[in-house]
This record gives C-alpha cells, sequence and structure tokens, in this order.
C-alpha cells in the first residue's frame, strides 16, 4: 500500500521523464540563415496566366518578396516548399496581396502557364503569390545570380530568399521553416519582429 | 488512500493517451469498407498514390512541425516513389517504405532500428518516429488516419516491392524489343544491329560478374549480386494492329521480360503502349512518331517525344506567335504518316478555332490544282505533311510561284534530314524540327560513328541507330542503379531522376526526365531559312 505523497512523486518523475522523452524525440530542424546581395538579370519571364512578367520590377518591389526555386513535378523538397507557402498565405488570411510570394520553375521546359496555373490551385494559392516559367537560358541566368543554380534539376536545394522592401539585400534561408517560423520571418521582413 | 492512487494514475493514463494523440479523434468515415483483403490492399494503394480515404476525402496530415497538409496536395507516392524504394533529391534521402524493407530490422551504418509491426508503423505515421524512437525528418509528414485506413496501408506496403518483377532470375534479365512484320527490312536491320552490338559488348564486358557473383568478397555483394546476363528477345508482330495486344501476349506467357526497349512498328504505337500499361511493364524510348498521349496515369512507356502531335503543336504555336490570318491548307498523302500529321494539326486547330483545309494526295494527283489552291488569296499558310518524293514533285510544279503565306515542312516525314527539301522550298519553307540542329549533333554524332565502326556496323541511319543506342545508354544507366533491387517501378522511379542522361542525347535537344514527364523532349525548333534564324519553340509556352 503505497502513501499518496509517494505516488505524486511518481507522478511528476513520470511527468518528467514523458516530457523529456517527448523533448528528445522531437523532429530537427536544420536550416542556415545568410545575407547575401544578389544582382538580378534582366530577363523577362512568364507567369502561370501566360503574362510576360519583366523580372528586375516585379522583385524591386513595394512589397516585402520571398522567392523560392521550384518544378512541378518535384517528388520531395518542393510540395513541402509550396505547402510553406500556402500556409503562410493562410496566416496572413485577407492580406495575402501584402506580400509577394514567388515560385521560379527551374524546369522551364516542361512547366507551362498552363501546368504552373494548375500547380498554383493543387497548392491553393492566393494572389500574391506567382509561379515563373521562362527559357532555360533566362532560367540559368537566375539560378546563377542567386547562386542557386544546379546543372540537374534534382540536386536542387531548399531555398528561400526574402527581402523586405526598404533592403538591397537578400535573407537566403537554406533548409525548411515551420510554419511559425516562417510567420516569423515575415514579420522581420515588415519590421514587426516581436 | 487506494481511490487516490488510482485516480492519480487514471489522471496520468489519460494524460499520456491524450498527448500521444497529434489530433482530435475523427468519426470513424471507413465503416463502410470492405474488409476484404483485396479491398483493403487498393484502399491502401488510393492512400498511397492517390491521397484518398475510404471515403473519398482527402488524406489529412502535419508536415514541418505545424503546417497542415492534404493528400490532394501530395501523397506518400510523390516521396517514396512508386515502388516504394524512395531515393535522393537534392539534399534529403527518402527511406524506403516498401515490405521488404519494412519487415526486417535495418543495421547498418547510417541507422540501427528494428523490424515494423503494425502497431510502430502507425506510431511512426502518428508521432514521426521510428521503431526505436528516432525522430523522422521533419519533411515527413504525421498523419491523421483512421484504424482501417492505417490497417489498409501498412497492408498494402507489405505487398510494394516485395518480390522481383517478372523477366529476371538470379542469372539473366530478359528484354524484348517490338517490330512489324511489314516494317522496311534495312531499317529493322538498322535498329537491331545497334541493339544486338550493345547487349553482346554489355555482357562481354561484365563476364567477370559471374565468377565474383558466387566467390566475390562480401563486402561487394550488393554490386555483384546485381549482376545478370541480359538477353534480348525479338517480338515480331505481323498482321492488323488489333491482333498484336494477342501475339504480344504469346510472346510473354513464353518468356516474360522486365522491359521492353526500342522497337519500330508500322502505323501508331498504341496496341504496344496499351500492352505496357496493362502488364506494368516498362517500355523505353520506341523508334515511333506515333506516340500514345495518355494521361499522367500511362507510367510505363517513355518517349522520346509526342513526335508528329508535338510538330502539330509547335506550327500552331508559330502561326499564333505571329498573328496568322486566314485558312491553313494542309497537304498530306493519303494512308501515310503524313495524314497523321496532319490529322493531329486539325486536332490542335480545331481547339484553337482555326480553319483547316486538307489537300490530301492520292494515286495520280493532280499537282497543277493543288498548287492553285495553296497560292490563292486568303491562304493563311501551307503545311507539307509529305514525304521527299512529294516534296520534289510539288516543288517542280511550283517553279518560282511561291505561295505569299508561309508554307511548313514537317522534319520528322524526312527522318529530320532537311537538306532533302528541293529548291525553291528550301529557300522559302520553314521547317518544324524536333531534333537536334546538325550543327549542334556533329560531336555526338562522331561518338556514335565511332562506336558503329567499332562494332563493324556502318551508320546509314543516324536517327534511328542514334535513337536506339540512346535507349540502350538509357536501359544501362538504369540498371547499373538499380542494384539487387529488379523492380520494375524502381527502374522506372530512377529513370526518371535521369536529367544527367540529357548530355548524351543524340538527335534530341533538352531532353528533360521527371516523375509523370512521359515525353523527355518537349519542344522543336523552327528553321527560317529565308531570315536564316531559328528558334525553339516549347508549345503552351
Amino acid at each position: 500500500m503505497s502513501h499518496p505523497r509517494h505516488t505524486i512523486k511518481i507522478f511528476i518523475t513520470l511527468l518528467f521523464l514523458f516530457f523529456s522523452e517527448q523533448h528528445s524525440s522531437a523532429a530537427k530542424f536544420e536550416f542556415q540563415k545568410s545575407i547575401a546581395n544578389y544582382q538580378i538579370p534582366d530577363v523577362v519571364l512568364t507567369n502561370q496566366d501566360g503574362k510576360k512578367v519583366p523580372l528586375i520590377p516585379f522583385l524591386d518591389s513595394e512589397k516585402p518578396v520571398m522567392l523560392e526555386f521550384i518544378f512541378a513535378t518535384c517528388t520531395t523538397i518542393c510540395p513541402v516548399m509550396s505547402v510553406s507557402f500556402t500556409n503562410l498565405q493562410r496566416r496572413l488570411g485577407k492580406d495575402t496581396e501584402k506580400l509577394r510570394l514567388v515560385s521560379v520553375s527551374i524546369d522551364p521546359e516542361h512547366d507551362t502557364p498552363s501546368i504552373m496555373n494548375k500547380y498554383l490551385n493543387r497548392y491553393n494559392a492566393q494572389n500574391g503569390w506567382d509561379f515563373l516559367t521562362g527559357s532555360k537560358e533566362d532560367i540559368d541566368l537566375i539560378m546563377k545570380a542567386f547562386d542557386a543554380y544546379v546543372s540537374d534539376k534534382m540536386n536542387h536545394q531548399p531555398l528561400t530568399f526574402m527581402r523586405s522592401p526598404e533592403e538591397k539585400q537578400w535573407v537566403r534561408v537554406n533548409g525548411f521553416l515551420s510554419g511559425k517560423e516562417m510567420m516569423k520571418e515575415y514579420q522581420k521582413l515588415i519590421g514587426q519582429d516581436l | 488512500m487506494n481511490k487516490i492512487n488510482e485516480l492519480l494514475i487514471s489522471i496520468f493514463v489519460l494524460f499520456l493517451t491524450c498527448a500521444s494523440l497529434p489530433f482530435p479523434v475523427q468519426a470513424d468515415a471507413s465503416k463502410t469498407i470492405d474488409n476484404s483483403a483485396s479491398d483493403m490492399i487498393e484502399l491502401g494503394r488510393k492512400i498511397y498514390q492517390d491521397g484518398e480515404l475510404g471515403d473519398g476525402s482527402p488524406v489529412k496530415a502535419i508536415v514541418l512541425g505545424d503546417i497542415e497538409v492534404t493528400g490532394d496536395q501530395f501523397t506518400c507516392l510523390n516521396c517514396h516513389r512508386r515502388s516504394g524504394l524512395g531515393g535522393p533529391e537534392g539534399t534529403k534521402y527518402v527511406l524506403a517504405t516498401n515490405g521488404g524493407s519494412l519487415l526486417v530490422p535495418r543495421v547498418d551504418l547510417y541507422m540501427e532500428r528494428p523490424a515494423y509491426t503494425y502497431e510502430t508503423f502507425a506510431e511512426a505515421m502518428t508521432l514521426g518516429v521510428n521503431p526505436k524512437g528516432t525522430p523522422f525528418d521533419p519533411i515527413m509528414p504525421i498523419y491523421d488516419l483512421p484504424e482501417p485506413e492505417m490497417r489498409a496501408l501498412f497492408g498494402y506496403l507489405k505487398t510494394l516491392s516485395n518480390k522481383y518483377s517478372p523477366g529476371v532470375n538470379d542469372v539473366e534479365l530478359h528484354i524484348a524489343t517490338v517490330v512489324s512484320k511489314d516494317i522496311d527490312p534495312q531499317l529493322k536491320n538498322e535498329m537491331l544491329q545497334v541493339l544486338n552490338a550493345f547487349i553482346d559488348n554489355k555482357n562481354a564486358q561484365t563476364r567477370h560478374e559471374k565468377k565474383r557473383y558466387t566467390s566475390g568478397p562480401f563486402y561487394h555483394e550488393y554490386r555483384n549480386k546485381a549482376y545478370r546476363q541480359w538477353v534480348l528477345h525479338i517480338w515480331e508482330v505481323s498482321g492488323p494492329a488489333e491482333s498484336w495486344a494477342g501475339q504480344l501476349e504469346t510472346y510473354y506467357q513464353q518468356q516474360p521480360v522486365f522491359a521492353m526497349i526500342s522497337g519500330v512498328v508500322s502505323g501508331d504505337w498504341n496496341p504496344i503502349h496499351n500492352f505496357s500499361r496493362e502488364k506494368k511493364l516498362p517500355c523505353l524510348l520506341p523508334n515511333t512518331d506515333l506516340p500514345t498521349i495518355g494521361s499522367p496515369a500511362d507510367f510505363y512507356t517513355l518517349y522520346f517525344s509526342k513526335g508528329l502531335t508535338l510538330e502539330a503543336q509547335t506550327l500552331h504555336s508559330d502561326l499564333a506567335g505571329n498573328n496568322t490570318n486566314g485558312d491553313i491548307v494542309q497537304i498530306y498523302r493519303q494512308g501515310t504518316i503524313g495524314e497523321k500529321g496532319a490529322q493531329a494539326s486539325e486536332k490542335v486547330a480545331r481547339a484553337g478555332k482555326t480553319e483547316i483545309i486538307n489537300l490530301p494526295l492520292v494515286e495520280n494527283a493532280d499537282w497543277q490544282e493543288i498548287k492553285q489552291k495553296t497560292i490563292q488569296p486568303g491562304v493563311g499558310a501551307v503545311v507539307l505533311w509529305l514525304g521527299a518524293d512529294d516534296l520534289e514533285k510539288y516543288a517542280e510544279v511550283l517553279g518560282e510561284h511561291l505561295s505569299s503565306a508561309p508554307v511548313y515542312v514537317s522534319s520528322s516525314l524526312l527522318n529530320g534530314e532537311y537538306d532533302l527539301i528541293p529548291p525553291p522550298l528550301n529557300r522559302a519553307a520553314k521547317i518544324i524540327h524536333p531534333f537536334k540542329l546538325k550543327e549542334d549533333q556533329q560531336a555526338r554524332l562522331r561518338q556514335l560513328e565511332v562506336w558503329l565502326k567499332q562494332n563493324n556496323i556502318s551508320m546509314s541511319n543516324p536517327r534511328i541507330q542514334g535513337q536506339t543506342y540512346f535507349a540502350c545508354l538509357l536501359l544501362n544507366g538504369g540498371l547499373k542503379h538499380i542494384k539487387r533491387y529488379y523492380y520494375r517501378e524502381f527502374f522506372l522511379d530512377l529513370l526518371d531522376h535521369g536529367e544527367r542522361m540529357s548530355l548524351y542525347s543524340i538527335n534530341y535537344p533538352r531532353l528533360s526526365f521527371g516523375p509523370e514527364q512521359r515525353f523527355l523532349a518537349k519542344g522543336a525548333y523552327i528553321i527560317d531559312p529565308a531570315t536564316v534564324k531559328n528558334h525553339w519553340v516549347i508549345p503552351g509556352h
């Protein structure tokens, strides 16, 4: 017959062990963040509606910008990066157009406006999120400008580039951010870092 | 006292139970699921491939710790692939989820974990940890699956890539090529010479592997045990195309093969395409201008391009880009492949509401009348779906009276040899050319020529010989990376990551590989001799 105080001790110990275990078994987020200057090439791309988009003015926006390199038939990295954009737009609610989300195709031979449109629908993209494609030569130039070039698209990295309207410099994130962390980065871009 | 103890323990147990559930318990939506084994496996397949629960609603999950994702955005198939064997992409390596991997313990340099049971599998799916308690990478979602669906998924994974595909045994790997009896014997020979020489070379160069298979060192076992002697079967079909499926079935029953490669038949590739889909049999790069433009679910046949459909789409993209007005006049010889080109073009034109006037050539065609119809006012463009002989006749009757409207010539009907276009067409007609430009092809052609010479084969048909040789390179590349996992779906999953092979392409520029991409070349050149310019057109861009 054990004393309740003894049982309480066991209870607290078990709780402690439970939380320790939870902590130690939590999945690890690994990403690197750096600041860089990039010279955007003067190219004209095409968006999901078939409209021509000159890249320099498009990125030199009054809104904060987040840019990723993806392709529509990617197996692992791009779907997760895209739901990350979906989630960010969901969190922004009515304010989706206050942030410019840009996905640039690294498989321009395959990713036509119609394919990109379907892709954005699949990820429930709202206004403010554009998917851009272009000639292979122009896409290579952009990837090189962002120090993201790979000759084989399957070797691409999970890169997100972020810039606030007042800044010339880009924040380069290599890795995946949770929804909460992504939102934090957005708040930093708009100067609401708490 | 006891009551207080019991109460505290109950609270703790309740707390643990609730805390272990990442999602609120949902209503059982799968009450109507038939529990028969085959239905459960089919349900598991639907969850894995289509991201759908038993009631048709999308699977729900959480990725990156706090982001909701649904089965209509991405599914298990995306990352773990159709074979379930996963693989690398960029900085990530996706682990295998097929039965053969999950149900055995893993002890190696990279990981140590016990075999999965249903209970540890369900825990992995809902908590994101393996049976040893090691957390998964946060890009692996945690799932909200009701129990019947969880069991169905586990049941399906147990069946996934759990035994070798047909056509392979411990020592041999069987492959087939399909030819139709009515094909030009020279063409057939040009293709078969390349296939036979490549396979003979491959088998000769790896002859020591046979010895190593039984007596090689254990640390090379994964490599040595992968060795198989390739055996080529020629499946010759004859008679009406509707009877080909039965003939292929007979060949397959006699000796199943692991894959089909190359091949050449008269007419559409459709009967072989359907056979490939039904047998779940990879079919690699057939020599055809008439592929089946199926759905993305047509996973098993990989083509160089959409052939004449690609040419038709390129033609209409160029016409639209130049704001061409007026009727499009098409000339083709009835009953030939040119008629198929004209039909493909008509289909594209109909979608764009462009008017098409077809001028089919029959025996003793009145070329003067045809000429008049192509140079009269109101003609927006003339498209010549003609071979070299008919182009000569048309050029002869034209003299110097060229149409004021743009004239287009199909390069596929000339086997890519646009030098065959006679004057005055060669100075004015735009060429729809889905192949490499001559000047860009020279280096690869020289390499092919050297290889052919080494094998006592003369280069008589660079297109067929180059395409067949590239198909062999791709087969070799896929099988090199397959190690000992001879599953057809894994082989095709590997080829989807074959972007680097594009470098070795002899005939086609800019091959692009990827899941759901079944036509490697996506565009074609429009060569314009009048402006001495050519530009690359990707239809739909």
